[in-house]
């Protein structure tokens, strides 16, 4: 494994650890503890560690796409040494007394005795886990070598942190005259659908006698336009060679003015919704989903943009849709792997936007795969056309990741038991069978294979070439099983760590014959252990 | 590839550690995030695939 590799892993241990640490220990539990250094942590810890994160991941990004041919020598130099296990031993006990001391110090309303002392203990023990964990990939004096490549690339990810921290207040600033235009915005697209009894521009308060809202600074709108920027900012970046400048830079403003727009709309969609009389859905589903679809629609639309308009690419001959075939271009396969997994995404968020209390529309992220899969049936007849698979090891493999998923919800301290949600224990019967057997069929069939072709056969093979779909499943790297897995983990929420093993299993069963029914199987008597469990003893909060 | 990763995570990075944390139902939710992203960096790579050979 080279120095990217090495690095990756070190990240994604000390970043999921990190994770860890956030979710367990507050700092607000910090507040009105003695002790000066306490007080300092409880105070700065939360920026401190974010501005960290920036400057690394920035770090990390600029020296991996600026020092290119620097990181591949030394990488090829770094690949020839094995991993050590005496600092990865001594990593675990820093972290087993960071948990420790952390436990005792953020223990929530009780005094700790000597807090500055367990302060400095709990900073110790984070920063030995940090060190031990680079030295377990890498020894020291490759380290220091290492630190050398980014050169004055520290320097500009320390001002692009600085200058993130700093726009990010700046930006907080403009949000009440923001907050105000958006407010006036929302009751002009208002005007033609309902008379607005509730206007009060003083509290930011509109809406009928059935349905009011209030315009937060964070409904303004300006969350939504910084990612948009932050997003086309950096394709701008690293597309540059694809397009053409100063044309390309329209994007920005165009992006921005249609997201604000759009935010206004969404404010304005929600109160319709309220006021017909679906409370729920607009308060709930509609308010936390509708956000990300507009930014997910207007960033596709300025990348097919950037990407496939003549006028921002240069020359009709550099538009991907020619069948010239560009060098930067993906697989032909990238859509047959990836968008049964994307449309039950895509479903996903729209039955959630539409849903209050319960998903009634999840029948929808059943339809939309199999739509998909309908479309691509000739791709999927090539895929699946192998030989009989011996179905031994992948059944024993699903009845083993099902064993791990309720050990490890057993030792998160989830409750050990939910209840069926009650308005579907209320809905008339056939209505109630109906999402069953919906939930049943997607779990049991079109979520492993949707989730299988995307984690396993495309990302694996793609983190090693663009052409995946040339490659034999046998010539894995390590490194592509380790993300592919911890990327299957981190779609599963809290229960990311029982996520990450299911998926280094599945991934093992795919890379060890080649073939992609394995995992799916296996994936498939998981999920249809779980829906028993649910269905027969009753075990909902595995649904 | 890599670059869309790059795009991606410093995209959800920016939503998580920015955004976090201020309000109940905020335009963006950060704790939607992973999934938006992933459905946002899949479409970008749909969307830069070469057509098929007929």
């Amino acid at each position: 494994v080279g120095l990217a590799g090495r690095v990756a892993a070190v990240a994604a241990l000390i970043g999921a650890e990190f994770v860890c640490a956030t979710i367990a220990f507050d700092g607000d539990d910090l507040r009105g503890k003695a002790g000066h250094i306490t007080a300092l942590l409880a105070r700065f810890g939360s920026p401190v560690s974010r501005s960290l994160v920036v400057f690394c991941a920035l770090l990390a990004a600029f020296t991996w796409l600026l020092r290119k041919t620097e990181v591949a020598e030394f990488s090829g130099s770094a690949a020839s040494i094995s991993p050590r296990w005496p600092p990865l031993v001594v990593h675990l006990f820093a972290v087993a007394g960071f948990v420790l001391i952390g436990r005792s110090l953020y223990a929530a309303g009780q005094s700790t005795a000597a807090p500055d002392l367990l302060t400095l203990f709990l900073l110790a023990f984070a920063s030995a886990a940090v060190v031990s964990a680079a030295l377990a990939v890498l020894p020291w004096h490759r380290w220091k070598r290492a630190l050398f490549l980014p050169g004055s690339l520290w320097l500009w990810s320390a001002a692009a942190s600085i200058l993130v921290a700093v726009t990010t207040d700046f930006a907080r600033g403009m949000w009440l005259s923001a907050t105000a235009f958006t407010f006036r915005l929302v009751r002009l697209l208002l005007l033609p659908f309902v008379p607005l009894t509730v206007l009060d521009p003083a509290h930011l308060r509109l809406g009928t006698r059935r349905f009011t809202v209030i315009i937060s600074p964070e409904c303004s709108g300006l969350e939504g336009v910084s990612l948009l920027l932050l997003f086309v900012g950096l394709w701008l970046i690293l597309f540059r060679k694809e397009c053409r400048f100063p044309q390309a830079l329209l994007l920005l403003p165009v992006g921005a003015a249609i997201q604000f727009l759009l935010n206004a709309v969404r404010i304005a969609v929600l109160l319709l919704i309220g006021n017909s009389g679906a409370r729920q859905i607009a308060a709930g589903g509609f308010h936390s989903q509708a956000g990300w679809i507009f930014f997910i629609l207007v960033a596709l639309g300025l990348c097919a943009a950037a990407g496939r308009i003549p006028w921002f690419t240069g020359s009709p001959a550099k538009s991907l849709s020619s069948p010239a075939v560009p060098d930067h271009a993906e697989s032909p396969w990238t859509a047959s792997y990836l968008l049964p997994f994307l449309s039950i995404l895509a479903a996903g968020m729209l039955s959630h936007a539409w849903s209050g209390g319960f998903e009634w529309l999840y029948p929808l992220r059943v339809v939309a795969p199999l739509a998909v899969f309908w479309f691509y049936r000739r791709d999927y007849r090539q895929l699946f056309s192998q030989p009989r698979p011996n179905m031994l090891f992948p059944v024993a493999a699903g009845f083993l990741v099902f064993a791990i998923w309720i050990a490890f919800d057993s030792l998160s301290g989830a409750p050990a038991h939910a209840a069926i949600p009650l308005p579907l224990e209320r809905a008339w019967t056939p209505l109630r069978l109906f999402w069953i057997s919906f939930r049943v069929f997607s779990a049991v069939v079109t979520v492993p294979l949707a989730e299988e072709l995307a984690f396993r056969g495309f990302l694996i093979r793609r983190l090693r070439a663009r052409d995946f779909h040339l490659l034999p499943p046998v010539s894995y790297s390590w490194a592509g099983l380790l993300i592919s897995s911890a990327a299957f983990g981190l779609l599963h929420g809290s229960r990311w760590p029982a996520g990450v093993c299911a998926g280094l299993i599945y991934a093992i069963l795919f890379v060890r014959r080649g073939r992609l029914a394995d995992p799916v199987i296996a994936h498939a008597v998981t999920n249809a252990c779980l829906a028993a469990a649910v269905l027969f003893l009753g075990y909902w909060q595995y649904w | 590839m890599s670059k869309i990763l790059a795009l991606s995570l410093l995209t959800l990075a920016s939503a998580t550690f920015v955004f976090a944390g201020s309000v109940t139902a905020p335009e963006i939710d950060a704790a939607s995030g992973v999934g938006a992203l992933t459905l946002l960096s899949g479409a970008v790579l749909v969307l830069r695939s070469r057509r098929r050979k007929q």
